[in-house]
């Protein structure tokens, strides 16, 4: 284990992250899908800055030379996962909204209008 | 034939006012959408004669003309919904065209084209070289053969509509109506037509419509509506 100050900066990081997300959970104030996700890396990094070497060991799986090289993917691959999963929820929230807005629309205008209001075929 | 104009509108106060006068002197009956406009787009089209409602926040063109669609349909006497720009690019005068038009071949729907007619003068050089691209991927998805796919002066009869209304409520993107209704149409085997149309430029303002945005919208609101099995 080489143990070096910029990698103690980088689990002392990894370790609050891991603090923070522990106690968002415990406040209620994120999804246990997100809050597996945040956890993971937060631990991941705080490992293998710590123990380099278990590196090692995942390398053949991946078929990547060497541990920089991994390290990339893994951020990457991690990345577009995060990235994913929130334009999917970002989507979601705009569809709702609009739907929001254009009922709130649709009733106001019948009120100001007149209309039956039962009349709500779409 | 009862003729319900439906417009969408955001930030149009100084352009809507004649426009909305001239159709109602025409005779027409109009809602316009105020999609969340800062100005005072809603005070000023109720003042001119039409019937308003207002999205509370800016959700696009596409989502307002489908709430326009909505308030049209509201009226039991309305038989043909005709959705143009709020901003007097379109000319009243030539929503007979459309009407006429559906007369003679019964379509179900009728789109104004800016080819066979006159385009805007103040046009981007950028559109001029899109719109055909744009018209010909959406003429492939659809099955039309359309000369100008995507100008937002269009004529729809009631009956169709009204008959693929769960459709209008769960379109996959609504920014897009344009795009995504035209393949829906296409494939339940809709009439659909086309007149020609005199494009006029903006007296106030310029348009907000980005057209990368706009074309990237229209490629996806495309393959999702190919790969949607729905319908």
């Amino acid at each position: 284990m080489l143990i070096t100050p910029l990698s103690l900066v980088i689990a002392a990081i990894a370790l609050a992250g891991l603090y923070f997300v522990t106690n968002r959970i415990k406040k209620d104030r994120l999804g246990i899908g997100s809050a597996m996700i945040w956890l993971a890396l937060w631990a991941s990094m705080a490992i293998f800055t710590l123990f380099p070497a278990l590196l090692d060991m995942v390398l053949p799986i991946t078929h990547l030379n060497n541990r920089v090289f991994l390290g990339i993917f893994g951020a990457l691959v991690l990345l577009f996962a995060v990235q994913f999963g929130q334009t999917t929820r970002m989507d979601a929230l705009l569809r709702d909204q609009a739907r929001l807005v254009r009922e709130m629309a649709l009733v106001n205008y019948r009120q100001r209008y007149g209309l039956d209001n039962k009349d709500r075929r779409i | 034939m009862s003729v319900v104009i439906a417009l969408a509108a955001y930030n149009e106060a100084k352009n809507i006012g004649p426009v909305i006068r001239r159709l109602v002197e025409l005779g027409y009956e109009c809602v316009v959408v105020d999609d969340g406009s800062a100005d005072d787009t809603f005070a000023t089209a109720e003042a001119a004669g039409a019937r308003v409602a207002r999205h509370h926040s800016n959700l696009g063109q596409g989502h307002a003309i489908l709430t326009g669609f909505m308030l049209a349909l509201l009226d039991p006497q309305c038989e043909i919904i005709v959705t143009m720009d709020s901003d007097g690019q379109h000319a009243p005068e030539e929503i007979v065209l459309f009407l006429d038009k559906m007369k003679e071949t019964g379509a179900d729907m009728v789109v104004g084209s800016r080819v066979l007619g006159r385009p805007a003068e103040r046009n981007h050089a950028l559109r001029r070289w899109f719109a055909p691209l744009y018209t010909q991927i959406l003429n492939r998805a659809s099955g039309y053969e359309l000369s100008d796919a995507l100008t937002g002066f269009r004529a729809f009869r009631r009956s169709s509509v009204e008959r693929e209304m769960a459709m209008l409520g769960q379109m996959l993107e609504p920014q897009y109506l344009t795009a995504e209704l035209l393949i829906r149409l296409g494939r339940r085997g809709f009439k659909v037509d086309e007149v020609a149309v005199n494009i006029r430029s903006r007296v106030h303002g310029v348009s907000t419509k980005g057209l990368l945005r706009m074309g990237f919208g229209i490629l996806r609101a495309v393959f999702r509506t190919l790969i949607d099995n729905r319908s």
